[in-house]
């Protein structure tokens, strides 16, 4: 009688952490997106301060901080006609638009499914952002070392 | 995740609280669910949806930068 119930109990233990092994890939998964959210908002901040006197009210292709010109922030990208403030923007929209895309995904996602590409999609667009990043505002550490935060929070199984 | 002593010893535990009447067979699932500590489905779609929304606030703010809603 005893051994049947520790049977019992040990059936029902493996069964639960089978179970709870597919919600744990998908709570991994969930909660590294999460705080890749959370590090792109950085980084954004810290551009639109760099950009803005006031950030919190003003928005927009024109740059008020006297930093922005300074650091480059206002200088028309060659091939792009649009300056260095703009092209970033463009990018933060599409890694944010890619962000809902990927979190839409793994709303329907189980851990038996293939990973959804649209976190894979979503990487890209951080690693764009990065180069982009990198390569006009090398000096710019606190902007690079968050968008490599955004990058490596993600892991693709 | 659980580890194999802590294992033992919840098996070892459990009958003889359930034996004792101190525990009923519906109170294991939430001790297991102690050991492991994984949010619900419920709980994770949640968080998705915070995300989602922030993300689509965050999209204006940099479509205003880029000169899109201006």
């Amino acid at each position: 009688m005893f051994s049947k119930i520790k049977l019992l109990i040990a059936i029902l233990i493996i069964s639960s952490a089978c179970a709870t092994t597919g919600l744990k890939l998908k709570q991994q998964a969930v909660l590294s997106l999460q705080v890749s959210e959370t590090s792109l908002e950085g980084a954004q901040d810290i551009e639109r301060n760099l950009c803005f006197n006031n950030p919190s009210s003003e928005s927009g292709p024109i740059c008020t901080n006297p930093i922005a010109s300074t650091i480059g922030l206002t200088r028309v990208i060659s091939g792009q006609e649009v300056s260095l403030h703009v092209l970033i923007s463009r990018t933060f929209s599409k890694a944010f638009s890619a962000q809902v895309l990927a979190g839409t995904a793994l709303l329907a996602w189980r851990s038996s499914d293939p990973y959804p590409t649209a976190v894979n999609d979503y990487l890209k667009i951080i690693s764009e952002l990065l180069t982009l990043v990198t390569q006009y505002l090398p000096d710019h550490l606190a902007l690079r070392v968050k968008l490599e935060s955004a990058k490596e929070a993600i892991v693709i199984r | 995740m659980i580890t194999i002593p802590q294992l033992l010893i919840l098996m070892q535990a459990l009958p003889a609280l359930i034996n004792a009447g101190i525990m009923v067979k519906d109170q294991i699932s939430s001790v297991i669910k102690m050991f492991f500590p994984t949010m619900t489905e419920d709980e994770l779609n949640a968080i998705v949806g915070i995300i989602i929304i922030n993300a689509e606030s965050r999209k204006i703010i940099a479509d205003r930068d880029s000169g899109v809603n201006n």
